[in-house]
Formats: C-alpha cells, structure tokens, sequence
C-alpha cells in the first residue's frame, strides 16, 4: 500500500539527499514523500485512499539508491557527487554499457552530460556501473 | 488492406476518401514542456538535421516523417512524447480552464497520452485511473518518462469510482477505434456491428458516472477514435436526456472539423449535439476522432 511518509523520517531522508547530493531543499516544499515497496515516491500534497501510486520514485530505501527517474528530473539542482561523461561515454552508459574512470569509492552518482542529466550511475572500483533502466536504454545516433 | 464494402456504405456520408484510411499516418509528438522549451527542442533537431514541422493550431506540437526521433537524446530524457495528433485535442481544448483546474480525473486513462499531456498544462493534481493493471504499468512508465509529480494512479472500474468532485474529467473510453486504421490496419478486420453496440452500451454507463464526478460549472470531455455515431453522437445524447448537462462549441483556431450528426439512422439527436465536432482524415491527413465538451449545470 503506497503510504505518507512522516514528517521525521521525511526530514531524515531529505536530509541524506542533501547531505549527500547537496539538492536545494525548497524544491520539495510542493509535494509530498511516499513509501510503497521500499520505494520513496514524490507525489502531491493529498492523496486519495484508492491510489496505488503517484508521482515519480525517488529513492530505494533498501539499495539506498537514487532513481534515474528522479536524477533526470531535478539533476540541475544537485551541486555534489556528479560525475560528467564525454560524448561517446554518453552513448555507451545510455546503450547499458558501464564506463571505465579513476575514482573507486563506492557511491551512486548523478551521471551528466554537458547540461543533461542523464541518470544515476554507481561508481566501484573504477567503474562506472550502469544503473539506466534495462527498458529505458537505447542506442542514441544523435546527441 | 481493403475497405470493407459495408463499412464504405455506412460511413460515405461523412468520408469521401477511404483510400487515406490505408495510408501511414504521419508521425507526431509533443514537446514535453515540464522538462525543457518548444525552443530548445526546435533548436537542438535543426543542429541534428533532422526535418520536424511545428503545427499551426497547438505550438508545442510537431510532426516529422523522419525514423530517427527515437534515437536522440532528447527522447531519452523524456523531452519529446510521441502522440498521435488528433488524441492532443481532447486536452487542447481545456486549456484555458486548466489554468485554474485543482483536481482532474483522467478517468480511461493508460497509456497515458493525455495525462502526460495534462501534466504540462495545469498545476491541479490529476487522477489518472484505469480499470486495466496490465495497461497501468504502461501508464507509470510514461508518467514517470515524462515527470508528472502531481499525479495519483487508481486502478478502479470507473462505474465504482469513489464519489468526488473534480473541475474537469477527461472520458476517453473504450471504442471500436474505427479511426485507428491508419496506424492499426487490422482494427477493420475485427469489426462488427456488435462491437459498436457493446461499446455504445459502456459508453453510456461511462459516461453518466464521469458526469457525476464533476463539480457544478466543471467540464466534461468525452472523445473517441471512432467513427460511429452509436458511439458519439448517441452516447452524449443520452447524456443530455438523463441530466441537464450542456454542451460547449469547441473551436480549435487553424483546424478543420466536421460537424457532427444531428441524426443517423431513425434517430434524431438533441439540437445541442451540433457543437461536437468530428475529425475526419481526409481533411488534415489525421486520424478519425469525435469531440464534446460538456459543461455541468
Ligand atoms: C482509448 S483507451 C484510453 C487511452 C488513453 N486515454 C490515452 O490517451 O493514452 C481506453 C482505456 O479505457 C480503459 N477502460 C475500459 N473500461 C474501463 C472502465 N470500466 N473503467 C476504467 N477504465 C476502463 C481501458 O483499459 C483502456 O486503457
């Protein structure tokens, strides 16, 4: 059942995204935080009884990941844990592919592409996972 | 594909060319305004050398017969959304009143192609419900491509709606697709008279409850993909036998309509039934589709 979210733990999981991606936090102030599955959703202010979702997932509460869905919608308001990918890495990391670099502390990143956000990716031991949805990647010829 | 001789004879009085019925329909899509400009994407597709054609009667719309929109970054990021043409118009032609809409209820509503296009132009909150799990999955994906917050989805058989009360609802029910033949050649294949009395017969029952859902002085829409009256025409008659609803002329600047029937068969419709409007492929190398805006009172 999709529920509200508390005002506690939805200060506490505003908090980690900014402490963590350094997000403006008056972005949220319209909306709403909801759980359903271990999933965070961000919704409207009111919900009805019948919903089983709505809005956008955010952030998995179990992987503690953030969702591409959500990256490509507020990723020009993140300030940390960017990672900004070259034209053909671009290509590679939107055809599911994942990316060679030289950082290896593990973390999940907001992946850019001059001022486009493109995704979440997870950086491990010098590579850069690919988190892009397996129904969302696509082999782009124009970027 | 042919034309079935019954279906020529049945339809002749309104189509005058069935051939365009057998011919591709040109590709569309929408600018998805939450993310990024009509601007941007206008400026980015011409860097790209990639033909698209802003249409004259809705901005944020384009057409392109070109196979490569599908392969740029633009529609990966949810940018662009492919929509038919002739489904934007139910939502354009709420625009102005969804300026000021707080609740709106999308009540047939998977894949989505509406609400994602409502969610561009209000900042109400949008029911989006459907009776089809299988279809709803499509309708979250699409949602979530797009970045509609402000939307809810149920999963409800509209008839056991819960009673509430919203400024506009939008009713695009099931339908014999009779308009469709263009992108789904076999729509005509499976048609029968049968079909379009048991859609008719839903219809009716859809569309008193989408009725009943709205507020005093909100607005209704009900449209279709479909040619048959039985499923237009008589489907807002009914309406407006039942209740005292009253129906609103819809003029969309710089696009071609065709009147409705005030009369098919042996029945005559309600005078009022005038201000629907029918859109016929051959006028704008469109689809098929049936428009009423209906106004609460
Ligand atoms: C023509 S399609 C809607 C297309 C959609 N409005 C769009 O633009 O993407 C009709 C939808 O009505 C749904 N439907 C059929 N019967 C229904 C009912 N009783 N209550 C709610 N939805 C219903 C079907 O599952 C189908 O998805």
């Amino acid at each position: 059942m999709l529920k509200k979210i508390e005002k506690k733990e939805g200060k506490r999981l505003l908090n980690l995204l900014k402490k963590e991606y350094d997000i403006e936090q008056n972005i949220f102030k319209n909306y709403e935080l909801y759980e359903k599955n271990n999933k965070i959703y961000l919704g409207p202010k009111n919900i009805i009884e019948k919903a089983i979702s709505c809005g956008i997932p955010i952030y998995n509460l179990k992987s503690k990941k953030p969702s591409t869905t959500f990256f490509q919608s507020f990723g020009m308001f993140i300030k940390k844990n960017i990672i900004d990918l070259n034209k053909e890495q671009t290509i590679y990391y939107i055809d599911g592919k994942d990316i060679l670099i030289v950082q290896n502390e593990k973390k999940y990143v907001l992946v850019k592409y001059k001022e486009f956000s493109i995704g979440c990716g997870l950086i491990k031991d010098n590579i850069l996972k690919n988190q892009i949805p397996k129904n969302k990647q696509i082999r782009l010829k124009y970027i | 594909m042919e034309i079935p001789k019954h279906f020529i004879e049945r339809y002749s009085l309104f189509i005058k060319d069935f051939n365009i019925l057998t011919m591709p329909l040109p590709k569309s899509f929408r600018v998805n305004t939450i993310k990024t400009t009509v601007n941007d994407i206008k400026k980015r597709f011409k860097e790209y050398n990639i033909k698209i054609t802003q249409l004259p009667y809705y901005k944020e719309a384009f057409i392109s017969d070109s196979p490569e929109i599908g392969k740029t970054l633009e529609h990966f990021l949810g940018y662009i959304y492919s929509q038919e043409i002739t489904s934007m118009l139910p939502v354009l032609i709420v625009k102005k009143e969804l300026k000021n809409a707080n609740l709106v209820l999308d009540a047939c509503a998977a894949p989505g192609s509406k609400t994602t296009q409502l969610a561009c132009l209000t900042k109400a909150t949008i029911i989006a419900n459907d009776i089809d799990y299988r279809r709803i999955k499509a309708l979250k994906y699409n949602i979530e491509r797009i970045g509609a917050i402000n939307t809810i989805l149920t999963n409800q058989d509209l008839r056991f709606f819960p009673n509430m009360e919203f400024d506009i609802v939008l009713l695009d029910p099931p339908c014999s697709s009779e308009g469709t033949t263009r992108k789904n050649p076999n729509v005509l294949e499976q048609w029968s008279m049968q079909q379009i009395i048991k859609h008719s017969n839903l219809q009716k029952q859809l569309i008193l409850k989408a009725y009943n859902l709205v507020k005093k002085n909100g607005i209704l829409i009900y449209s279709t993909c479909t040619f048959a009256p039985e499923e237009n025409e008589e489907v807002v008659n009914y309406l407006l036998e039942k209740t005292t609803a009253r129906l609103e002329k819809i003029i969309i600047p710089k696009f071609k309509t065709y009147p409705a029937l005030t009369e098919w068969r042996d029945k005559k419709y309600n005078k009022q039934i005038e201000k629907t409007i029918r859109i016929i492929p051959e006028l704008q190398d469109t689809g098929g589709f049936f428009i009423a805006k209906i106004k609460k009172c």
